[in-house]
């Protein structure tokens, strides 16, 4: 439960650290020696050590993308690209040590555990600490571990997929994903499986100037359903910490994949995050992404819609507070006939944050009877907030239906002179026209979550009258 | 397009001929700009050859185009040059002044130094280094304090088969409470196809409280490469409108650009784009809203066919203290053509809370439904997308201040329909 204390702070609720607790840390800066030793303690075979090289001679061939959100803060010789919190991947709660077991109990993992997840993965650092997953998911022969394990247990199916829906070409943050990447998910659905309960993941950074680079791949097999959700926390330094993870999901033909993110990190991390998926005939791929911590977040979840009837959705929320940039959105590429996206962003500016939408809608040559619906709205609290909305739309052909439309407003008078004459104070009302406002995303949510996100919300909204 | 040397202008005044050959410079160091969705080295504009063109005289331009019977006022440019500039006598009284820019030049140097360039800079871009290098002639129009004219000053920019580099400038000043329309044409012999390259800028200065709408129809001959720019800047309750038509030319990187400096300014824009063949059009609508209380809407209609290419980026800016701002953004495209290929980018930047953005785009093929109905009452399918590409470009049309260049405009619009005819508009 949350103390008084809490409840009328405006502080980052998760900003606690837990000291040094790292059995193996690397220096900071990032070389060849950093990529084959990580390779080398994991142990892994030479084919994705190779891709690791050849993705780090990718990244620093790279520039800096120039067109987002201000990096001038980041430093990538500061960052430490490896701490390994734990010498072993505990299979039990009771196992995990006890300093990394009383961070997740503050995030309510074990609460969330004993109600009725799927699996739990929880990543600290760089390395998942803990995993655990139902005995039927396993029976139907549901494959959700740690992706570390998967290489070792899983070789042909990693390697299968591995790097291929984003390659380390794609852009300067997948190429250092690839290059340094430790943990993250690996999820099998096989062909007609349902899975009815989420599969949860948990990240956390506790090592100031971690770089984290969880690497998730999720392949739902023809006919599948499957839920993933994951969390993001980190504690509060003054330096920078690098958050880059790379998503691949592929959504083989008739299977229906949804990835929720809740990301709350504290307001010193760099969030720049590449996540893509491949949907194929008459496949459903779902985004629900929610955006309120980190300093700087870059991320823009697509959908390559590729095969005959394939829809892909994103929902999304950004919330950017003091000194936050939420630079997001979504990507929709329609390469097939009878595909439809639908794209509702929702973000509020408050306290001089910034909020940026930036999608793109692509419609190919050839995509006959394609749609796609794209909705952006946002509030901006106060006099000192921003925000942008800069939507791409490509149509190469005649026969497709396209629609944005977006709007900025504050929050309106009407509304809040509506609630206060109803007796709510002017800070009650603001608060819930927000609610409201938000409510078609935090509606998508597992229920914890969504009482998660209620809560959070309340939160950064103290004091943000505009 | 290549240039050696600034040509002399013998009887320029110093503080113009320095501002000459400072854009020569800059011309010459300026890279090609990079337009993401536009590659224009690939275009290899610089293979354009420049010669300073012979003088130019009326009989060259069409009769139909050398006088203007609505308008209060009528200037022709052959390639860039003044051949007629004529201003009706009770506005010539009211003190009016529509005059050629080289001779104002020459006549009030101070003056017209002072706003040629004020919003339209040659470091712009290095096609508007070109213009202010190697600009012949253009039309300087002011209307003084509390003139009202109750016809438009028609501006007709005729761009021949001699023609190689075009850079006719516009600089339109309206002072305290006047109000004026002004129509641009540019235009050329549809037969012409040799490649040649117009760098246009036009520049409105809209005093307190007065009007300004700017009409332009842009109907270049097929080779020409065009970069037509128009930038306004508004003080205080004045209100700029502008409706430009797009519809000829190889390539065209045109747009419109409007300051809302002072509280309460507006402006308004209406553009229409119909692309056919492999024409290439890229605008950019952008309003900066910098005053408080000022309102914005833009509207822009598009009809792609054939294997042409738009881009279409608008842009509404609410700077800081930009208090109670409305800005607005409409796009829509019709595409008739599965080779076709258009793109948007409705963007809104907005730096303060108190106000209100929207935008809105949209792109999808004929209605079938409608296509339906129209058969049930018996029209061909033909002729019935013709009707629906009227109507949905008519209202867009209509905000072209003037019939007959409305007329123009229809019959632009027809021509292009009429080679889309029989391929059954997928």
């Amino acid at each position: 439960m949350a103390t008084r204390q809490q409840l009328v702070s405006d502080d980052y609720e998760y900003g606690f650290n837990d000291g040094d607790v790292g059995v193996l840390k690397f220096q900071k800066g990032l070389t060849r020696e950093v990529v084959d030793e990580i390779s080398r303690i994991k142990q892994e075979p030479a084919w994705m050590r190779d891709f690791r090289r050849h993705a780090l001679d990718v990244f620093f061939k790279k520039p800096m993308p120039h067109w987002g959100a201000d990096l001038s803060a980041l430093d990538f010789e500061k960052i430490v690209y490896y701490v390994k919190p734990s010498d072993r991947q505990g299979k039990t709660w009771d196992e995990v040590p006890q300093q990394i077991k009383d961070t997740f109990e503050r995030l309510g993992i074990p609460e969330a555990e004993r109600k009725f997840l799927a699996g739990v993965s929880a990543q600290y650092d760089s390395e998942v600490v803990y995993h655990n997953i139902h005995k039927d998911l396993e029976e139907q022969g549901i494959i959700f571990t740690d992706t570390d394990t998967a290489v070792r247990e899983y070789p042909d199916l990693v390697r299968e997929y591995f790097g291929t829906v984003i390659p380390s070409e794609d852009n300067k943050f997948a190429a250092l994903n690839t290059a340094v990447w430790s943990g993250g998910s690996f999820v099998y659905l096989p062909k007609g499986v349902h899975c009815r309960i989420p599969l949860q993941a948990y990240f956390r950074i506790n090592s100031e100037n971690m770089g984290q680079f969880e690497r998730t791949l999720i392949v739902a097999d023809e006919g599948s359903f499957g839920h993933y959700v994951e969390g993001c926390t980190a504690p509060s330094y003054n330096s920078e910490s690098l958050h880059s993870a790379v998503v691949e999901i592929l959504v083989k033909e008739g299977a229906r994949m949804r990835y929720t993110t809740v990301q709350n990190w504290a307001s010193n991390v760099f969030n720049l995050v590449t996540k893509r998926a491949v949907a194929e005939k008459n496949a459903t791929m779902e985004w629900v992404d929610g955006n309120i911590g980190s300093k700087v977040t870059m991320k823009y979840p697509s959908v390559y819609l590729v095969g005959e009837g394939a829809r892909g959705m994103v929902l999304s929320i950004a919330v950017a507070g003091k000194g936050q940039h939420q630079d997001t959105g979504s990507k929709m590429y329609h390469y097939a006939p009878h595909t439809t996206s639908t794209i509702l962003s929702k973000s509020i500016s408050k306290h001089g944050g910034k909020t940026t939408y930036r999608g793109l809608v692509h419609m190919a040559k050839g995509v006959e009877a394609a749609k796609s619906n794209v909705k952006c709205d946002t509030l901006i609290l106060d006099e000192q907030s921003k925000s942008d909305t800069i939507p791409y739309t490509e149509v190469s052909d005649s026969r497709v239906e396209m629609e944005h439309e977006a709007t900025v407003t504050k929050v309106s008078e009407e509304q809040l002179f509506y609630l206060m004459s109803r007796g709510l104070s002017e800070e009650d009302a603001t608060r819930m026209v927000v609610m409201g406002f938000i409510e078609p995303f935090t509606r998508e949510l597992p229920m914890e979550f969504a009482v998660e996100m209620n809560r959070l919300i309340k939160f950064e909204m103290e004091g943000a009258i505009g | 397009m290549s240039a050696s040397s600034v040509s002399t202008r013998p009887e320029e005044p110093a503080v113009l001929a320095d501002r000459r050959r400072a854009a020569f410079a800059l011309y010459e160091s300026l890279p090609i700009p990079v337009r993401p969705r536009t590659p224009l080295k690939a275009r290899r504009l610089e293979a354009i050859p420049y010669r300073e063109p012979a003088a130019a005289s009326l009989a060259e331009v069409p009769a139909a185009l050398r006088s203007a019977p609505d308008s209060a006022g009528h200037a022709v440019l052959s390639n860039g040059q003044v051949v007629a500039c004529a201003l009706a006598a009770r506005w010539q009284q009211a003190g009016v002044r529509l005059e050629s820019l080289a001779g104002a030049a020459r006549e009030a140097p101070d003056f017209v130094a002072r706003h040629l360039g004020a919003l339209i800079p040659a470091d712009l871009d290095r096609y508007a280094a070109a213009n202010a290098a190697l600009w012949r002639d253009g039309v300087l129009l002011v209307i003084p304090r509390g003139v009202v004219l109750d016809a438009p000053i028609t501006l007709v920019h005729w761009v021949g088969a001699a023609a190689a580099g075009v850079f006719p400038r516009t600089v339109v000043v309206a002072e305290e409470a006047a109000e004026v329309s002004v129509v641009e044409t540019y235009l050329g012999d549809p037969a012409d196809t040799h490649r040649c390259l117009v760098s246009a800028a036009t520049e409105v200065l809209a005093g307190p409280a007065s009007q300004v709408t700017v009409s332009a129809l842009q109907q270049l001959p097929p080779g020409a490469e065009a970069f037509l720019r128009r930038r306004g800047r508004a003080s205080q309750d004045a209100r700029i409108d502008w409706a430009t038509a797009e519809f000829g030319g190889a390539l065209s990187v045109a747009g419109h650009h409007t300051d809302l400096e002072g509280p309460g300014s507006a402006t308004t824009s209406h553009t229409v784009t119909f692309g056919s063949g492999a024409q290439h059009f890229d605008y950019d609508a952008e309003v900066a809203h910098i005053g408080p209380h000022t309102t914005s809407d833009m509207r822009a209609r598009g009809v792609m066919s054939g294997r042409s290419r738009s881009i279409f980026t608008g842009l509404s800016e609410i700077r800081k203290g930009a208090r109670r701002a409305d800005a607005r953004q409409k796009e829509e495209t019709l595409m008739l053509s599965a080779d076709a290929r258009a793109d948007a980018i409705p963007s809104l930047l907005i730096d303060d809370n108190d106000v209100f953005a929207a935008h809105a785009a949209s792109a999808g093929p004929v209605d079938e439904l409608a296509l339906y109905y129209l058969a049930s009452r018996g029209i061909p399918r033909d002729d019935a997308v013709d009707l629906l590409v009227r109507g949905f470009l008519g209202p867009v049309v209509e905000r072209i201040a003037l019939p007959a260049v409305q007329s123009r405009i229809w019959e632009a619009i027809d021509q292009k329909l009429q080679a889309e005819r029989g391929r059954g508009a997928v």
